[in-house]
């Protein structure tokens, strides 16, 4: 015989005071982890929609990139001044000029009339060996563009490469493990890498690009360049010959080419493109998070309704409880039992209540959020929610916190219990 | 002859809206191995008020109660209790066994504050002694009330006390079964127990070795 078995007994003596209790703290729970369950499929559901709606986004970008490709093509076109006496068959084979001309041509035609021509980028491009990595790459030397007088000040389309930088062409840093804030060392100078771009599917990614001026001193053409690239040119739909004529006015010694770069036009049109499904995605985003925040109050008030209810509810019946067993206590300290020991039958019946209701509360909570999942055809997303640490984790959390509430909320009555006298109570009759 | 129980010169008071009625009034007994004493008195005397103080459950206003060489109201609450669980068995009128326990279980929860370790031996024995084998699994509610009165009395004699308080256990029995109790406890006192019994009934007289009177808040002999 042990204090165990009188607690038990007693509770399958007075069932309707104990299931009572039991109920009350098993809504509580039931509702509160399907709160917790149903707040997480909620954010499942997010992810998925953002994903979904990610993927869609791309491929209307790369749709878009596309359409935009044909129509810039349609706009305007890119040419390159090249030295008169380079031979055009090594040009294309090499994809750069072997010979060279002064880098003061590019600010002749900056200060020109030619109105046609925009985004004047003078360069020094050659191909080289990176003796350092034992590999050939393309160093471009680049001073950005050169400002020109009479068209209106404008944001220039590429920046100047800083001095002592380099930036790397995907292939180029993806195989060398390289990163942005590494240094390299290329024809003996030292480099910080600035920027490391990412895929083009062109010679760009085995490219270094640096400085002109050091370019010019480290291959020895200080104050050359061998081509300026002229980009956007707003001439009247690809007429080549209008803008050949009027360089040559300028720059007798030279030749132009077309020039197919799409690099930038597609890396602008890529970034706006994103930045219109980022603005998309963003809304998207903002209005699940609002409607979580909702679902979140509104589960919260509720779960807070429910857990008061509980505590008072178990406290209000444990009270009930005690004075019912007014006698019982009497006699208990009468046989002998001490104070604590009465503490003990009270709290450790609030004990099994707070426990029993909690964990019968979970299952209960988990069995509606199934039936729900079940009805709403999305059971196997609400199977591994279930199956995921979620359920058990919050199941503890709330089986110990219930059971810790329900014993705190019991020590009023146990404390009303365990005061009364025994001497009073024996003589009432 | 070894003493037991000693009350010194106690006295207990109520007040009743504003008026102080003194029930006990510089009252001294002593208790003695072997003693079968009955209590006497009109009803409203203090009979049951005595018995809950030599009990330990009432602390009286002045005087002293020694148990077993202690003074019993300086003890702790908790020593005092596990003091009154091993010496002292209590039997009420009202029977007072737990509803839910057994015949069996309702005798061993005597043994919980002690934990007793032959408590289960004892209790069957017990149970042989009052004839209560056929019902030791009955709840409280199925037996008669005489199967009653012998549980609580096996329950007050479960740790072995040296002392039973009894107030009024006869109370709801008829003639055969108030004699039975009698009879156990004048066996209780012969083997060297002593006994307090209350009791209104005559047949009492016929056990009791000591009989005495309670009247104006003092103990007289009969
Ligand atoms: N806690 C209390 N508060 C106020 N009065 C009390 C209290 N306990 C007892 N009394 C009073 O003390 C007196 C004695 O009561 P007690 O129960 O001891 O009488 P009794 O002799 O046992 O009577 P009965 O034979 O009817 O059982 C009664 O008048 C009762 O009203
Ligand atoms: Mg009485």
């Amino acid at each position: 015989m042990s204090l165990a078995n009188i607690i038990c007994r007693e509770i399958f003596f007075r069932k309707t005071n104990f299931l009572l209790s039991l109920f009350a703290v098993a809504a509580a729970a039931g509702v509160l982890i399907f709160s917790v369950l149903m707040l997480k499929a909620h954010d499942l559901k997010t992810e998925k929609i953002i994903s979904e709606k990610e993927a869609v986004l791309k491929g209307k970008m790369d749709e878009l990139e596309d359409a935009s490709r044909v129509i810039t093509k349609r706009m305007g076109f890119n040419v390159l001044v090249i030295p008169r006496d380079q031979n055009l068959g090594d040009l294309y084979s090499d994809d750069f000029a072997s010979k060279f001309m002064p880098e003061s041509y590019a600010q002749k035609l900056a200060d020109s009339k030619i109105i046609t021509i925009r985004h004047l980028l003078p360069s020094l491009i050659q191909k080289i060996k990176w003796t350092e990595k034992d590999r050939t790459v393309i160093l471009i030397g680049t001073r950005g563009e050169v400002p020109s007088i009479h068209l209106d000040p404008q944001k220039p389309i590429m920046d100047a490469v800083k001095p002592d930088t380099a930036i790397l062409g995907y292939e180029l840093h993806r195989s060398l493990g390289l990163k942005q804030g590494d240094r390299i060392t290329l024809l003996k100078k030292d480099f910080t890498v600035d920027k490391c771009f990412e895929e083009r599917g062109n010679k760009d990614d085995i490219t270094v690009w640096i400085n002109l001026a050091e370019a010019q001193e480290l291959l020895g053409k200080k104050g050359l360049v061998n081509g300026i690239m002229a980009l956007e040119c707003n001439c009247a739909m690809g007429d080549i010959a209008k803008v050949r004529q009027e360089i040559a006015g300028v720059l007798p010694d030279t030749q132009v080419i077309e020039f197919k770069t799409t690099a930038l036009a597609r890396a602008e049109i890529r970034r706006k493109a994103a930045d219109t499904a980022k603005a998309s995605l963003d809304s998207e985003k903002a209005s699940r998070t609002k409607l979580r925040m909702e679902r979140e109050n509104s589960a919260t008030a509720l779960v807070s309704v429910f857990l008061f209810c509980a505590i008072v509810m178990t406290a209000f019946l444990a009270l009930i409880n005690v004075k019912e067993r007014k006698m019982e206590i009497g006699i208990f300290r009468a046989l002998g039992f001490y104070t604590g020991q009465i503490y003990r039958i009270i709290l450790f019946r609030a004990f099994i209540i707070g426990l029993a209701g909690s964990a019968i509360g979970c299952i209960l909570g988990a069995a509606a959020f199934l039936a729900i999942a079940g009805k709403t055809g999305d059971i196997q997303s609400a199977v591994s929610i279930m199956r995921n640490i979620v359920f058990l984790g919050y199941s503890m959390m709330i089986i110990v916190s219930s059971t810790m509430l329900i014993v705190l909320a019991t020590i009023f009555p146990a404390h009303y219990a365990a005061q009364q006298d025994p001497a009073e109570i024996l003589r009432e009759e | 002859m070894i003493m037991i129980h000693q009350s010194k010169n106690i006295s207990k008071s109520f007040s009743k809206s504003g008026e102080v009625l003194k029930i006990i009034s510089d009252l001294s007994l002593e208790i003695n191995s072997g003693d079968f004493i009955s209590v006497e008195g009109r009803s409203g005397s203090g009979k049951s008020t005595l018995l809950l103080m030599l009990a330990g459950l009432l602390c009286p206003d002045s005087g002293k109660i020694f148990f077993k060489d202690d003074d019993l109201y300086s003890l702790s609450q908790a020593t005092r209790s596990l003091s009154r669980n091993s010496g002292i068995g209590f039997v009420f009128q009202q029977f007072h066994l737990l509803p839910f326990l057994t015949v069996k279980e309702n005798i061993l929860a005597a043994s919980i504050p002690s934990r007793r370790k032959d408590a289960g031996e004892k209790a069957s024995a017990l149970i042989e002694k009052f004839g209560l084998s056929r019902r030791a699994t009955h709840l409280p509610s199925e037996l008669s009330v005489g199967e009653r009165q012998r549980t609580a009395l096996a329950r007050a004699l479960l740790n072995d006390p040296v002392l039973i308080l009894a107030d009024e256990p006869t109370g709801n029995l008829d003639n055969d079964n108030s004699e039975t109790i009698f009879s156990h406890f004048a066996e209780f006192a012969g083997n060297g127990g002593a006994v307090v019994l209350v009791s209104h009934d005559d047949k009492s007289a016929k056990f009791a070795k000591t009989r005495l009177r309670l009247a104006d808040g003092k103990l007289l002999k009969v």
